[in-house]
């Protein structure tokens, strides 16, 4: 396992790999997704009692799934960075980061255009709305670290502890409709006795979160192509820079 | 079709939900694949530079406009 790891380790090896992948991957995550949307207007029913907005759950869900999903891959690829020094561990997490927050912004705002007409209200400041905001701005956080820190190595280390600090907010994220009060309802389809949500309901659902989740890697993978690029972009500058002063 | 659109009322909110969604999607796509076509062609240049500069030991190709070209663009 470890071994297997380091061999993946090669960031010549991830560009070759990752470039025979994702554009199956891409194919994936826009076949799926392209069903799933004429699944969400074509073949899902409208909702007894939310009536046609129940289509913003087909992107409100799955954008929120990943948002969590986003982060526990940030924060497992931060530790394994932390723990195993593992080279490509923190491109991993660095290029999830825009990512998981592009959905955390999604959900939040597509949950505020489906609370205004079921709740009577674009926002309330309720527990799983609040810790959502929150995660949103971990990931800011995460990213300005990132940002700021010149050396890569050295932002690396910061932004890995940020990102295994924030952690916490992930399990309270999910138990949150169950340990407080709130407007949101609890989990329908994460749920041990089966999901309680009608298979014509269910289907959309699952092919956009599918679809959502293939988009999300496809995406952090080209971003992580990019990163190792950045990276020998810096590299050979500072060859050349030294290059230039042996010159002289 | 009309009736589609209309959303059964709630068209205010669906359609703005899913025209935001596509476009932070189609953004996240887009600015990924942007920023690795970028970074592959300056690792090309400075590879081509470097290179280039190595054989012919001439040094040349390294004017101060060359040399800080690389740090605009992508962060």
């Amino acid at each position: 396992m470890v071994r297997n790891l380091h061999a993946l380790a090669n960031p010549t090896r991830f560009l070759r790999l990752s470039g025979l992948l994702l554009p199956v991957i891409w194919l994936l995550a826009l076949g799926l997704l392209g069903a799933g949307l004429y699944m969400s207007f074509f073949t899902a029913p409208p909702d007894y009692q939310q009536g046609e907005t129940v289509r913003i759950m087909f992107i409100h869900v799955p954008a929120a799934w990943l948002s969590l999903f986003g982060y526990t891959l940030m924060a497992g690829a931060s530790a394994t960075a932390l723990i195993f020094r593992h080279p490509l561990a923190d491109v991993a997490a660095k290029s999830a980061a825009p990512v998981g927050a592009a959905f955390t912004f999604l959900a939040l705002v597509t949950g505020a255009l489906w609370g205004k007409p079921m709740w009577g209200t674009w926002w309330v400041w309720d527990a799983r709305l609040t810790s959502v905001l929150i995660l949103f701005f971990l990931y800011l956080g995460y990213m300005a670290l990132w940002a700021t820190i010149e050396e890569p190595v050295r932002a690396a280390r910061a932004a890995a502890v940020l990102a295994l600090v924030g952690f916490v907010n992930v399990p309270i994220i999910h138990y949150s409709v169950e340990w407080w009060n709130t407007l949101h309802q609890g989990a329908s389809v994460l749920r041990l006795d089966g999901p309680a949500i009608h298979p014509s309901m269910l289907w959309p659902l699952l092919v956009m979160a599918l679809g959502s989740t293939f988009f999300f890697l496809a995406v952090m993978l080209t971003r992580m192509q990019a990163e190792i690029y950045r990276r020998r972009v810096r590299q050979l500058q500072l060859a050349r820079a030294s290059a230039e002063a042996g010159a002289f | 079709m009309a009736e589609f659109f209309h959303m059964g009322g709630y068209a205010p909110f669906i359609w703005p939900s899913f025209a935001l969604w596509a476009l932070v999607m189609a953004g996240l796509a887009l600015w990924g694949l942007a920023d690795k076509r970028r970074q592959m062609a300056k690792v090309q240049e400075l590879e081509e530079k470097l290179g280039g500069r190595r054989r012919v030991s001439g040094a040349r190709a390294s004017g101060p406009s060359a040399a800080s070209s690389g740090e605009t663009g992508g962060r």
